[in-house]
């Protein structure tokens, strides 16, 4: 992967996850000392640093594979703005003032603490349905990969085959919570 | 595909937003008269959002091995210089 290419403002493409952890690694050592310069001037220290900057590359992520935001700067910009965001979130919930709340509903950051009720309670039954099941399951919900990459890095013959074992494994795992007579409710408590 | 499937299928596509807006009423429509059907849909949901956790938790594995090995490696000490340099300027 050429890294002064992908630091640059281009298509997303969150292709294979060695593609994604050489970006993250380019982005991670260009990046994160200004993240650090700046938390450092807001009074932090490295820790509160590394948590900010991978709580803004996880968001990063999740950001351009939802394509529902589309980046008009380059990827180390777009990166240090979330980083700005998070210190201020958490700087807010420190000193509890309100004037920040305007700032916080006119960028929709979603909030990476909030965990789903048992969670893992679903998540054993979803590794019941086997590893190769949640990987897939993962690049079609999580990583938004396209139906002809999922189907050809899962050795899939076309995309119908891997559309239609994306719905087996959504059976078998409803299946595990129906043998176990669980309902929804169960994992909302 | 089995009529099980097809039913997965439709409510995959309900909560992915891909039907037009006359399926989405219909599906709707179907929920209203069939109470499983709903059971059915809040459970693929939760199920899609606990996969999207999975996701997520892998994935801040992943930054931290990164920082890690940017923290450790050999050829990465001009980087960890550089971040020392930020954090002890003022001692």
């Amino acid at each position: 992967m050429e890294v002064t290419e992908t630091l640059e403002r281009k298509p997303f493409m969150a292709t294979t996850a060695d593609d994604r952890l050489a970006l993250f690694e380019a982005l991670y050592e260009e990046a994160f000392p200004a993240a650090a310069r700046f938390v450092h001037r807001m009074g932090g220290n490295l820790e509160d640093a590394q948590d900010i900057f991978q709580d803004a590359l996880v968001l990063f992520y999740e950001s351009l594979t939802s394509k529902k935001v589309h980046v008009e700067i380059s990827y180390k910009a777009y990166l240090l703005g979330i980083c700005k965001h998070l210190w201020i979130r958490k700087a807010k919930t420190r000193s509890n003032e309100v004037h920040l709340e305007k700032w916080e509903k006119c960028l929709d950051v979603p909030d990476l603490n909030e965990a789903h009720p048992s969670a893992n309670k679903l998540l054993s039954l979803l590794e019941l349905a086997g590893q190769k099941c949640l990987d897939l399951l993962k690049s079609f919900y999580y990583d938004r990969l396209s139906i002809p990459l999922i189907a050809s890095s899962f050795g899939f013959g076309s995309e119908r085959s891997a559309t239609v074992q994306k719905y087996k494994c959504l059976e078998k795992v409803r299946n595990e919570v129906k043998s176990k007579a669980l309902h929804y409710e169960d994992f909302t408590d | 595909m089995r009529t099980s499937l097809t039913e997965i299928a439709q409510i995959d596509n309900y909560l992915q937003g891909r039907l037009g807006i006359a399926a989405k009423l219909l599906f709707e429509a179907r929920m209203l008269l069939n109470p499983p059907l709903i059971a059915s849909v809040k459970l693929q949901k939760t199920i899609s959002e606990v996969i999207f956790l999975h996701g997520r938790k892998q994935l801040r594995q992943e930054i931290v091995a990164i920082d890690h090995k940017l923290f450790t490696a050999a050829n990465k000490a001009a980087f960890r210089a550089e971040i020392d340099q930020i954090f002890n300027q003022d001692k």
